[in-house]
């Protein structure tokens, strides 16, 4: 086995620790003796061992057959794992089941993020979502059942359509490698892999499944799966988009779907009521922003800096959207007529949600209004004009419903439902942490500079 | 004067709006301690900035791609603080005895803040950063201590704006981009961006020229004026009028101007029709209201027309009757609505028909109405008549049929405006008038309006040194 270099193995580390923990916390269920409460920190340190165990891994472009690491993958990687935390935290799991599926769901992610070839992306992607089928089903509401089996079968769809896409390339390239196949069959498999990266991140017309799935979650995953799941379909979609021949062949088509999914996420999201249901919008937006983050980069010819500006925003979003999420939780808000003149009666609660909106709506000073802007940038000097401008034109929209969350909040008397309950206090303390660093992000962006130098290849 | 003097001026409005949330009961006296100390700042900053110690390129590391915290300071950026804060102060002593919350007395003071920053600001991310921020106090103030109308107002404010901003956004990331793949360098910085020629020119030039023109704002892009500055509360469009409108052709003076100098002035006869329309079209509606505060909305389309005449022409006089009659209209406007305000909190109505027959009740209110209707009209001896001159006069020299348009305009103006004062103070009261409610201005209040009154006449005798202060960083625009 000397022929598999010890590289292989250190990029497995993180992988190795949440293992090791998933085990652990099972062990420790089994026994009666143990409560849930321990088995909760023994997955929070199998996660916080995890992200130490990635410093180390080495920031350079390794490719092996079946694994590669590269700076963009190492990145998210801590987003995923930083997504995991006030999940783990503020679950409240009858048993050891649901951690243990997180953290089965966090080694899913991390195989995607290391992975250098298309069977291995495979079983990242389906590590990643089992997982997250039977966490939507073991969540609170009435309707996590049906969301649990519609999440199920649109994931199933995907990883069907994924493996015949896999099929088709490896017809035409003879290698499942992630390079790029010639002839019209090499063209068809990279068509389907990707339809099925937009299933995974909820791309306009690949999205029905999400909003459902995110409305029946408890908010907290919800929380998750917009930002840590995210950022793995987004990191999926990235490794596939380099295997396009000629180069760049994939850009015009991602950026028109990252505008449609833009415009219509913002559109759709106007008229919703429901809170969770209405992020869950708010979040395909988003996804569409990434996209046309990927796409610039791709036309970029894969450039470093291109990466930073995905990187910035995935990094950005995961304290926006999460921070928004863990807000309804603490708040114990579940619809927008809850919201009616709530600073009035919770000023401190109203205004961390506030900061959050405005993030997630891009005005400067925040980390939204940075992590846009790079975007923007990125998709200039692509040349992705037209793109560009109708993705302005869906901030424009998304501006509707952020700031009308504000108004219903602040410009509104209470209205015939007031909020009766409260969430558990370490939301709050989570939700106020991410609106400290949606705003401190955007304050200064080199933040993110200090923690992996040359991570955002910002520095002219 | 050093960065570090000039980041004074937007930091100490920005704590100190810290400082008032926290305040609780006194957040009011904070706010009036900070905006006072914030003048007495910016008037002493006068000595520095004659003595020629301009602020010199900074030598900060940028973060990324060139942008860099970098601000300076001429005659023209120092005038707009001056007139943001003694605004604000005036705000604060107008809306001393409102019983508002702490939040009140803060947002007043961050907008401040960003608004220093926007007059401020050399490089332009900054810039566009600042622009951005002012939208978020502003939008509260409107949705929060607004009319009736103020939750749908506040809304369409912000969107509006934001919609000219990401199109300012859009050009600026253009721009740059275009001037990196030219000279290999990025920079944001105002002093070194060039625009380029041809048609990547004209078309940035237009995007960054929409983002200006919602603010002025140019017709047709006027059309949240009137329902944000007659829904906020009165010292909000005393700031909207006053100040936030001045953004816009600063805008033009200090960005679109220097980086577009052929391209700006090959556009006269565009940006001159446009400017000719505004003062036009703003008379006529305004001749139309029926409600005082949308009247003087209205009026403020038109008395930006006429600074957009002023600074389009690009001949010396006009570019400064241009610049001052930005302070003008920031003085009188400011006043009439703050009249305005006071009208409305005795009589509870707005409506020109609500009134009548006031000179007997509230001499001393129909005076100060008076003064500043005839200030704002562009009377001769008073502050409006001189920006008003100058700025005709650079159009007469630059495309006379203009400087005609814009004397009609002056005409209509006295048209709508001393109808309207008639109606109020003089006419004889309609049936359900509440002139019954309406007793005379108290000390505060009249103390507060000998100083705006002072102002108007000592800048309509003596312009001199506001002028000198101004000429010498517009004069390079001239053509």
């Amino acid at each position: 086995m000397n022929g598999i270099s010890s590289a292989f193995w250190d990029l497995l580390r993180p992988q190795a620790a949440l293992a090791v923990g998933a085990l652990a916390v099972l062990a420790a269920g089994a026994s009666r003796r143990v409560s849930t409460r321990v088995v909760k920190w023994l997955a929070l340190a199998a996660v916080a061992v995890a992200l130490l165990l990635l410093m180390t891994v080495r920031l350079q472009v390794v490719c092996l057959p079946l694994l590669r690491s590269d700076l963009l993958g190492s990145g998210l990687q801590a987003v995923f794992l930083s997504a995991a935390i006030p999940l783990l935290y503020l679950m409240e799991p009858a048993d050891e089941i649901p951690p243990a599926l997180v953290l089965g769901s966090l080694i899913g992610m991390g195989l995607i993020a290391v992975s250098g070839n298309l069977l291995m992306l495979f079983i990242g992607l389906e590590l990643m979502s089992v997982p997250a089928y039977l966490l939507v089903a073991r969540s609170r509401s009435p309707q996590a059942l049906e969301a649990s089996v519609k999440y199920f079968f649109a994931g199933g769809t995907a990883s069907a359509i994924y493996l015949m896409g896999m099929a088709l390339h490896f017809r035409a390239a003879g290698s499942l490698v992630l390079a790029p196949a010639p002839g019209p069959a090499g063209a068809a498999g990279l068509a389907l892999m990707a339809a099925a990266a937009f299933f995974k991140l909820g791309a306009v017309p690949m999205h029905f499944w999400l909003p459902d799935v995110y409305e029946a979650s408890d908010p907290e995953l919800a929380g998750f799966f917009s930002t840590g799941l995210k950022a793995a379909a987004v990191l999926f979609l990235a490794r596939l988009v380099p295997m396009a021949a000629p180069a760049g062949a994939l850009v015009p088509a991602l950026a028109w779907f990252a505008v449609l999914t833009i415009l219509f996420g913002a559109v759709v999201a106007l008229r919703q009521q429901n809170l969770q249901r209405l992020l869950a919008y708010s979040s395909i937006s988003h996804a569409g922003f990434m996209m046309l983050a990927v796409a610039a980069w791709a036309k970029q010819g894969l450039a470093a800096p291109a990466a930073g500006a995905l990187f910035f925003y995935l990094a950005a979003y995961l304290f926006m959207s999460g921070g928004a999420f863990l807000w309804l939780k603490a708040a114990g808000v579940r619809t927008r007529a809850e919201l009616l003149g709530l600073a009035k009666a919770r000023p401190g609660s109203a205004a961390v949600f506030a900061v959050l909106l405005l993030a997630l709506a891009g005005i400067p000073p925040t980390a939204g209004f940075a992590a846009k802007f790079l975007v923007f940038w990125e998709a200039f000097k692509a040349g992705l004009y037209v793109p560009l401008l109708l993705a302005g034109l869906g901030a424009l929209v998304s501006l509707g419903y952020y700031l009308g969350l504000i108004r219903d909040m602040y410009f509104d008397e209470a209205g015939p439902e007031p909020v009766k309950a409260v969430g558990p206090a370490p939301a709050r303390w989570f939700a106020l942490g991410c609106a400290a660093a949606s705003v401190l992000l955007g304050l200064t962006p080199w933040l993110m500079d200090w923690f992996r130098p040359g991570m955002l290849g910002l520095r002219p | 004067m050093t960065q570090g003097a000039l980041t004074a001026l937007w930091l100490l409005p920005a704590l100190g709006g810290l400082a008032a949330l926290a305040g609780g009961r006194f957040s009011r006296w904070i706010a009036l301690a900070v905006s006072l100390a914030a003048l007495a700042y910016g008037v002493w900053l006068l000595g520095p900035l004659r003595t020629g110690v301009v602020a010199a390129a900074p030598q900060s590391p940028g973060w990324a791609f060139g942008i860099r915290y970098a601000l300076f300071c001429d005659g023209l950026s120092l005038s707009l603080c001056w007139l943001t804060a003694f605004l604000t102060a005036a705000c604060v002593v107008a809306s001393w005895k409102k019983d508002y919350s702490a939040g009140y007395w803060a947002a007043f003071l961050f907008l401040e803040a960003a608004l220093m920053g926007v007059f401020l600001a050399r490089d332009l991310f900054l810039f566009f950063v600042f622009w951005e921020s002012v939208l978020i106090p502003m939008f509260f103030i409107i949705g929060l201590w607004g009319m009736e109308g103020r939750r749908h107002a506040a809304m369409k404010f912000f969107l509006f704006t934001f919609f000219g901003s990401i199109f300012l956004l859009i050009g600026s990331v253009a721009l740059v981009t275009l001037q990196h793949s030219a000279i290999g360098v990025w920079t944001w910085d105002l002093a070194q961006l060039k625009g380029p020629e041809g048609r990547a020119g004209l078309m940035i030039f237009a995007a960054m020229a929409l983002g200006f023109a919602v603010k002025v704002p140019i017709v047709p892009l006027h059309t949240w004026l009137p329902d944000a500055h007659t829904e906020a509360p009165a010292a909000g469009s005393v700031m909207l009028a006053g100040v936030l409108l001045k953004m816009g052709v600063y805008g033009f003076l200090r960005v679109l101007w220097p980086l577009f100098p052929r391209l700006s002035w090959q556009l006269l006869p565009l940006l001159g029709l446009l400017a000719g329309i505004n003062v036009i079209y703003g008379a006529f509606c305004a001749m139309a209201q029926k409600d005082l505060k949308r009247l003087i909305a209205y009026s403020s389309v038109a008395h930006m027309g006429f600074c957009l005449l002023g600074i389009v022409s690009r001949k010396p006089e006009g570019l400064v009757g241009g610049s001052l009659q930005l302070l003008n209209h920031g003085i009188t406007t400011g006043t009439l609505f703050l009249l305005v305000g006071f009208l409305y909190d005795r009589g509870h109505r707005r409506g020109l028909g609500d009134y009548g027959d006031l000179a007997g009740r509230a001499p001393w209110l129909t005076f100060f109405f008076g003064f500043t209707t005839l200030a704002s009209v562009g009377l001769p001896g008073l502050n409006g008549f001189v920006g008003e001159f100058m700025s005709l006069l650079g159009m007469a020299r630059a495309w006379p049929i203009m400087a005609v348009v814009g004397v009609a305009g002056v005409t209509l103006a006295a048209a709508y405006a001393l109808p309207a004062f008639q109606a109020v103070f003089l006419g004889a009261p309609g049936p359900g008038s509440v002139s019954a409610l309406v007793y005379d201005l108290d000390a505060r209040e009249k103390g507060l309006l000998w100083v705006m009154a002072a102002l108007m006449l000592a800048i309509g005798l003596y312009p001199g040194p506001l002028l000198r202060l101004l000429e010498p960083c517009l004069l390079g625009l001239a053509q």
